[in-house]
């Protein structure tokens, strides 16, 4: 079944070797896992910033990495809102690029900060003079949007189907998605608290018939 | 030239340092770091990533046979505060009855914005945690909250003192709003009398009468930040070097932007 998966013409690589190609990014991982350890635990006099240069890796990747991820709402207007077509065998790849990247930038962040707990205090309290401000919530809306776009490259796994409530999931994003293209842009909102409710009460459903001792079959 | 300012209760604090009578001995850093729980430095601290609330610059000027010292602080910038501004989670509180610019340790995220944005270079992180070794924890004041690692700290003016002098004077009968006794730690252990403190709303107030007198001027003062920490000299390059553009200064003292 897998091969279908595979573009033809190209041949599979053994497991071993497929191991040994991901050696040098594993690697860069746990370097980085290690850095992020570091700062988290023993505190940011492990960077080389000091109270001149204050500002570090976060900055480096604002200004690359958020640029980078970028593309994939470019690629998502010319997509959808232009209809260049074309550009459907690519917006998946762009999607999880930016997602990476966005969500990235968010975890360095976390790890840039003195105290990274604390850091909803910007929701809390926010001082709306700020850049930074802007610059957080701004984050915040782009890795929402960058996650429902996510959403669908998840829910289109064929192993979900084997879950009844994923299927009658799906059937109800139809639905939505016919409702919300028949009324216009304003029922969204219904939309969305509708799909909320019916996915909550399906978890519940879900849970309370495995909790019987009925665990959820394949369909 | 800027902007009147907004303060309520007729309290505005502020400082005069005569730069001709400091001569840099270091007690008012002193004074100060022990009055407000800053903490030793540790082992590898050196004077880039070390606390300080209050350092003495030392100004050297070719030809020039005597060197210069500013205590240097928070300047309390009163019409244009550039950390109040960048603060994402307002960690950065400016006191309308007093003027003074706090900074709230438990709030802020030690995003470092605020060290960016200041002037002065009057900011510290915490880089590492405090540390009390040798038995110093048992002389920490009990008036100012110890900070802990990853957020900024800064000169308060001592504002717990105002808090003080506020009781003492309401308990006294007064109206508890702007003590005359209150001082900061700097200026009661600089031992040449060099920094004057007080309201400089009172007109009657030694530094208000000092920050209005020839020869007094502000560090930076073309940004207009309006700070209410004041410096006096008689000697022109010292006051040149505070605009921080001497090498814009013609030969007759001017300066040009």
């Amino acid at each position: 079944m897998d091969e279908r998966l595979v573009a033809r013409g190209l041949v599979r690589a053994p497991f071993g070797r497929f191991l040994l190609w991901l050696v040098p990014w594993a690697a860069l991982l746990g370097l980085g896992l290690y850095g992020a350890f570091l700062c988290l635990a023993l505190g940011l006099n492990q960077t080389n910033m000091d109270n001149r240069f204050a500002f570090g890796l976060w900055i480096y990747l604002d200004l690359t990495v958020i640029a980078l991820g970028a593309g994939a709402f470019f690629t998502g207007f010319l997509l959808y809102v232009m209809k260049r077509k074309e550009l459907k065998a690519v917006i998946n790849s762009a999607v999880v690029i930016g997602f990476i990247c966005y969500s990235g930038a968010v975890a360095i962040l976390a790890i840039d900060v003195g105290q990274p707990l604390r850091a909803w205090f910007t929701f809390w309290h926010p001082n709306v003079h700020s850049m930074l401000t802007e610059v957080t919530f701004c984050l915040t809306c782009y890795l929402t949007v960058l996650a429902i776009e996510y959403l669908p490259i998840v829910l289109k796994n064929r192993k979900l189907r084997r879950v009844p409530a994923m299927l009658v999931l799906e059937l109800e994003l139809i639905v939505v998605e016919q409702f919300v293209v028949a009324r216009g842009a304003g029922a969204t909102v219904i939309a969305l608290v509708f799909l909320g409710v019916s996915f909550a009460t399906l978890l519940l459903i879900n849970a309370l018939s495995l909790r019987a001792g009925r665990p959820v079959r394949a369909a | 030239m800027e902007a009147p300012q907004k303060t309520q209760g007729g309290a505005r604090y502020g400082m005069v340092v005569d730069l001709d009578l400091c001569n840099g001995c270091g007690a008012c850093a002193v004074a100060c770091a022990v009055e407000n729980n800053v903490p030793p430095a540790t082992d590898n601290a050196n004077e880039r990533n070390g606390i300080t609330w209050m350092r003495v610059q030392r100004l050297e000027q070719p030809g020039e046979p005597r060197a210069a010292f500013v205590p240097m602080m928070c300047q309390q910038c009163g019409t244009h505060t550039p950390c109040a501004s960048v603060c994402p989670q307002n960690a950065v509180e400016i006191d309308p009855a007093s003027g003074i610019v706090a900074q709230v340790p438990v709030r802020c995220l030690g995003c470092r914005y605020c060290m960016a944005a200041c002037p002065y270079h009057a900011r510290s992180f915490n880089w590492w945690d405090p540390d009390w070794p040798g038995g110093i924890a048992q002389t920490l004041n009990p008036e100012v909250s110890t900070r802990t690692r990853g957020v900024v700290e800064k000169c308060t003016f001592c504002s717990h003192r105002l808090q003080e002098a506020r009781q003492k004077q309401a308990a006294d009968g007064g109206d508890g709003k702007a003590p005359a006794s209150y001082t900061s730690a700097c200026a009661e252990a600089c031992p040449a009398g060099a920094i004057t403190f007080g309201n400089l709303d009172d007109p009657a107030s030694d530094a208000a009468k000092l920050a209005q007198a020839p020869g007094s001027f502000r560090l930076l003062e073309r940004l207009h930040t309006g700070s209410k920490v004041y410096y006096r000299t008689q000697r022109d390059w010292v006051r040149r070097l505070a605009d921080g553009r001497a090498a814009t200064t013609t030969t007759d003292g001017r300066t040009h932007g």
